[in-house]
């Protein structure tokens, strides 16, 4: 029969169709009727599994937002314990030079006690009570030496004994973050000033050496960047041998005599960086007066003022630019804990619209399905009654149902 | 740390040699090149005081390694006896800035040293500024014409060649301060006739752009400055 055979049924259920509508309804209600099962299994396999899929991947979200708010916490609460860390050592260096005082004191006027014991009844002379009020006075400072960090221990005893135990914060890594922020661009923006000034005095050293690098960088922007990058990076390793920043554990190890070495020699350096700075200035002093000659046909006396401005703004930039070490490593430090915030905070976002989507297509599945069943219900109570009509006559001719 | 096998380093030479490759040195834009044209014609010859001023003008934007010729427009302006000052700026800006004053200095010192002449041989000249260019490439060359614009070679040896115009490829042109002759007056179309028509030939030569500037020493700096500046 093969294909001529289903077109001339499908001709036969067309022309049926056509004849009546009643018979259109009825053929519509048997087709719904035969693909229920196949309706609820697209329904279960797309609408469901789509809902389980996206709740599964919100789910996720959320433990990943999660377990990058507890690593930021962690983070936070280390660094905290850190900073009374040092603060406590400090003082406690601050403690035991007090003590060391007074064991000096004790030495020092051993002889005076000495001698007020031998004097006995007849008293103290003057120079004795000289003596004696010098070392009330010396006791009283280094007492109060003494007390000033007492107090603080004792002011901040909860606030040591809840970083040792729970999670306190009393600095906001925010805030810290955002002036460093703020601070690096600023004296970065030196920088660019700085590479400006030196670039026209270098321009006319190196006017013969043509372009350097790819692109159309000059031998002379190449060598004024790497002069202010090389001042950023000198002042940085001072800072570092100064233990005013403490990013890099190299000079944190080194004995102190040999990190006093080291930021001599960085010191040093940025001097020379300065000396060079300073004549770079007058040496565009002197381009900008060649400039005016050239204009007004004479040379002119402009006067000490601006080459004194710009002597002074050279020698003082390499010191600006070291400054850089101090806003990058609060930036580095607090860094992590703001990006794991904000991407926790992120993620959490991102979990809410894959939550209501899975929530959304599973109450779109159930509407579907809910439609479908309202409109198979007739034909499924026509089947139901014929099913149970079945049954019964075959029980009457007494076979099993 | 990854331990340095023998592919990584090869990958890692490569790599060194690229950014070695990168630091090639090269040579810099070619350098730009004014040459002055200046009528020493008996109708130009009022008009002397106010050329040397605004050659000096010119001058003081010359760039470090740029040239600057001042060229007179006489009888038989072909030649190099015509070009009256010939200097290259130094490459180092301190060293320019010098010879600009130099520069300027010689340019007051041609007061004396230019004599009017009888005849008018406007293409000699541009002639000549391509026998001084032919050698190399200015980018850009500008001609500054100081002229009446009256070509006038009747009665002068040098009246071959004069027909056309030498290429002038890529050249910017300026004329300058140009001046009315005695016919103008009574008819000042021939005026702009006259101008319009040296644009046409200079165009037609090849020039890349024809500027006319009448009367203000600012604008032609500017103009100069601008051209030479890119």
């Amino acid at each position: 029969m093969g294909a001529g055979g289903d077109a001339s049924w499908w001709a036969t259920i067309n022309a049926l169709a056509a004849a009546h509508p009643l018979v259109t309804l009825v053929l519509v209600l048997a087709g719904l009727y035969m693909a229920r099962e196949a309706v609820g299994v697209l329904i279960d396999s797309v609408f469901v599994q789509a809902a389980r899929i996206l709740e599964d991947f919100a789910s996720e979200t959320r433990k990943l937002a999660a377990s990058m708010q507890d690593e930021a916490r962690a983070t936070l609460v280390q660094m905290q314990r850190e900073e009374f860390a040092n603060e406590m050592a400090s003082r406690q260096k601050e403690l035991m030079a007090v003590l060391d005082r007074f064991t000096a004191l004790d030495e020092k006027y051993k002889p005076v006690i000495k001698a007020l014991g031998k004097a006995g009844e007849r008293g103290p002379g003057k120079a004795s009570n000289r003596a004696l009020m010098t070392l009330a006075a010396e006791i009283a400072a280094a007492d109060d030496r003494f007390s000033k960090h007492i107090d603080y221990v004792k002011s901040n005893e909860k606030i040591l004994q809840a970083v040792h135990g729970e999670a306190v914060y009393t600095f906001s890594p925010f805030i810290r973050f955002f002036f460093a922020s703020l601070f690096i661009p600023l004296i970065m923006l030196g920088g660019v000033l700085n590479f400006f000034l030196i670039k026209r005095p270098l321009d006319t050293l190196f006017a013969e050496s043509g372009y350097a690098f790819a692109g159309s960088a000059t031998l002379s922007e190449v060598s004024a960047a790497t002069i202010i990058v090389m001042e950023a990076v000198i002042g940085f390793f001072f800072l570092e041998s100064m233990r005013i920043t403490k990013v890099l554990p190299n000079f944190h190890e080194l004995l102190p005599r040999t990190r006093a070495v080291w930021a001599s020699a960085f010191f040093a350096i940025l001097v020379s960086f300065s000396v060079i700075e300073g004549s770079l200035a007058i040496w565009r002093e002197e381009l900008i007066a060649l400039d005016a000659a050239v204009e007004t046909g004479e040379l002119i006396d402009f006067g000490g003022a601006p080459m004194l401005f710009q002597v002074i703004l050279g020698v003082l930039m390499p010191f600006l630019l070291a400054l850089i070490g101090i806003p990058l490593e609060t930036f580095l430090k607090n860094a992590r804990v703001v990006v794991l915030f904000l991407a926790a905070a992120g993620l959490s976002l991102i979990a809410l619209p894959l939550a209501v989507g899975s929530v959304a297509i599973n109450f779109t599945g159930e509407v579907i399905a809910a439609t479908f069943n309202v409109a198979t219900s007739v034909p499924n109570a026509i089947a139901g009654l014929a099913m149970r009509a079945w049954r019964s006559v075959r029980a009457s001719r007494g076979r099993p149902a | 740390m990854t331990r340095p096998t023998p592919s990584r380093l090869f990958i890692a030479a490569l790599a060194g040699l690229a950014l070695l490759a990168g630091c090639e040195r090269r040579e810099p834009p070619p350098p730009g090149a004014v040459f002055v044209l200046y009528d020493t014609s008996k109708t130009y010859a009022a008009n002397k005081r106010a050329t040397l001023d605004s050659s000096k003008e010119i001058a003081k934007e010359l760039r470090p390694g740029d040239r600057f010729a001042f060229t007179k427009i006489g009888e038989c302006s072909f030649g190099q006896n015509n070009v009256m000052l010939d200097v290259d700026m130094p490459l180092r800006e301190d060293f320019a800035a010098r010879s600009k004053l130099d520069l300027m200095e010689s340019i007051d010192g041609l007061a004396r040293r230019l004599r009017s002449e009888n005849t008018t041989d406007i293409t000699g000249a541009l002639w000549e500024v391509r026998r001084q260019t032919d050698s190399a490439d200015y980018q850009p060359l500008v001609v500054v014409i100081f002229s009446d614009l009256d070509e006038d070679v009747a009665g002068s040896a040098c009246q071959g060649g004069r027909d056309a115009l030498p290429r002038l490829d890529g050249a910017r042109v300026i004329l300058a301060d140009i001046s009315e002759i005695q016919g103008d007056r009574v008819d000042p179309t021939r005026y702009f006739e006259r101008i319009d028509s040296w644009r046409t030939r200079l165009e037609e030569a090849g020039a890349a752009e024809v500027l006319t500037i009448a009367g203000s020493k600012s604008r032609l700096r500017a103009a100069v400055g601008g051209t030479l500046g890119g």
